[in-house]
């Protein structure tokens, strides 16, 4: 039997722009789909929290003893990149003026959302490609590989790290390692939402984080000590792009500090 | 089709079409021109030091860095990019002046920029000019030089802007990486 439009199993369709007797519930479910894509588009990334090592990391002092150890990108590491985030998302109202408005510009991009999702969705877009070719002309995990090098040499005597991609050739690569820490996943986040809380220059306020795992792998007798994974974020203050690449060098430096902590403080 | 669906339809093919939106590739020349030439000393101050420490770090030599190595441009100007300047590098054995069109290798990391060839000398008419195309209540102002269709130059869909791909690169505006 066919159905009828009173059928109660029948969806009334309509949109925002149907003539007005068909309007009243479709009017909503079309507003629910666009919230839900607003909230899919302008959501922040989700950036994980540094899981606990499954068990103690040799000391720095252990591993150096045997021998040095070598830093370098695992043959089949990833590298990854996200930036989404939306301001109107991430707007702290500071005045009643701000707390009034709030609802309002909420509800005018919600109501505009057939216009604004195309310019948000390019923006998010425009962003996930700049962080994604930012992360790949500055070579990321060869960067990150560099500076933990660097980071525990100086914790450590010069002569016990190996860094990768032959930086410096005057380090006896020919001695047995003791262990070789090797990234095998880097992921890049940038919350480009930024906030409507302007800095005194004008301007906005960033979140930078970066996530990498690395395995701790003995040579002798290829001992796997473990997979450490770390998580750092950083605030940044930046009113172009250009000022974007100078803050991830300040965070590579920080995240490769956090790594090297981990063997000093394995908490 | 009903039109619930259809709009859930279309915002999805919108949403897509943004996800997928092209850019132009990382690496490709653009035209500008020379508006400021920095000594050395300007340049390791420029940004409280943020540019030089860049350079640095993206593999740039200090010996590198002469009076003149490092300028900034302006060039594409559209409702998203208003009269952006953007700094270069100049490369070993170019002379450039203010006002000179330059070609630039434009990177995402500014400091990476490169400009590699001298497109048309200040007040030296060589059949580059600006060029301004509308597109609604907006309009799109990029530098043009007479032949560079023939050279492999293309104009960026949406923003009109002109670049050429580096090597390497086969569709318009997603390179091959």
């Amino acid at each position: 039997m066919a159905q009828t439009a009173n059928d109660p199993k029948v969806f009334k369709s309509g949109c925002l722009y149907c003539p007005s007797g068909q309007r009243t519930r479709s009017m909503l479910f079309t507003l629910l789909i666009e919230t839900v894509f607003l909230l899919q588009t302008g959501c922040a990334p989700h950036i994980p929290e540094t899981e606990p090592l499954p068990h103690p990391l040799p000391s720095l002092a252990e591993l150096t003893a045997i021998g040095p150890i070598e830093v370098k990108v695992a043959p089949d590491s990833r590298q990854e990149t996200v930036s989404n985030g939306w301001y109107i998302w991430n707007y702290r109202p500071k005045s009643t003026g701000d707390y009034l408005l709030y609802p309002i510009a909420l509800a005018h991009y919600i109501i505009l959302s057939p216009l604004t999702l195309p310019l948000t969705s390019y923006n998010a877009s425009s962003w996930n490609t700049y962080i994604r070719d930012v992360a790949q002309e500055m070579n990321l995990r060869q960067e990150l590989c560099r500076q933990v090098s660097i980071a525990l040499q100086k914790n450590t005597q010069t002569d016990k790290v190996v860094p990768s991609e032959g930086e410096m050739p005057t380090i006896n690569t020919a001695q047995a390692r003791a262990a070789t820490l090797e990234l095998s996943a880097v992921k890049l986040y940038l919350n480009n939402a930024g906030s409507a809380e302007t800095l005194p220059k004008g301007q906005r306020l960033y979140s930078l984080a970066i996530e990498s795992r690395w395995i701790l792998q003995g040579t002798e007798g290829h001992r796997n000590y473990g997979e450490l994974h770390q998580v750092t974020t950083r605030t940044i203050g930046a009113d172009e792009q250009f000022e974007i690449p100078y803050e991830i060098y300040q965070h590579v430096d920080e995240h490769a500090e956090a790594i090297v902590s981990r063997f000093t403080n394995p908490q | 089709m009903p039109s619930c669906i259809r709009l859930f339809v279309s915002l999805a093919l919108i949403l897509l079409t943004g996800c997928t939106a092209p850019t132009i590739p990382s690496g490709s020349l653009l035209l500008r021109q020379v508006k400021e030439i920095y000594s050395r000393e300007e340049f390791l101050q420029l940004d409280n030091g943020r540019r030089y420490q860049t350079f640095l770090r993206l593999g740039g030599k200090d010996v590198d860095i002469q009076d003149g190595s490092f300028v900034n441009t302006t060039g594409y100007s559209g409702p998203y990019a208003r009269n952006r300047r953007d700094i270069a590098f100049v490369i070993p054995g170019l002379e450039v002046d203010i006002d000179d069109i330059v070609e630039m290798e434009a990177y995402a990391t500014r400091e990476k920029n490169r400009i590699t060839r001298i497109r048309q000398k200040h007040k030296q008419p060589n059949g580059c000019r600006y060029v301004i195309n509308h597109f609604l209540w907006n309009s799109y102002r990029d530098f043009y030089c007479d032949g560079m269709e023939q050279e492999g130059w293309k104009q960026f869909t949406g923003s009109f802007t002109w670049y050429k791909p580096p090597e390497g690169t086969t569709t318009d505006g997603a390179d091959s990486k």
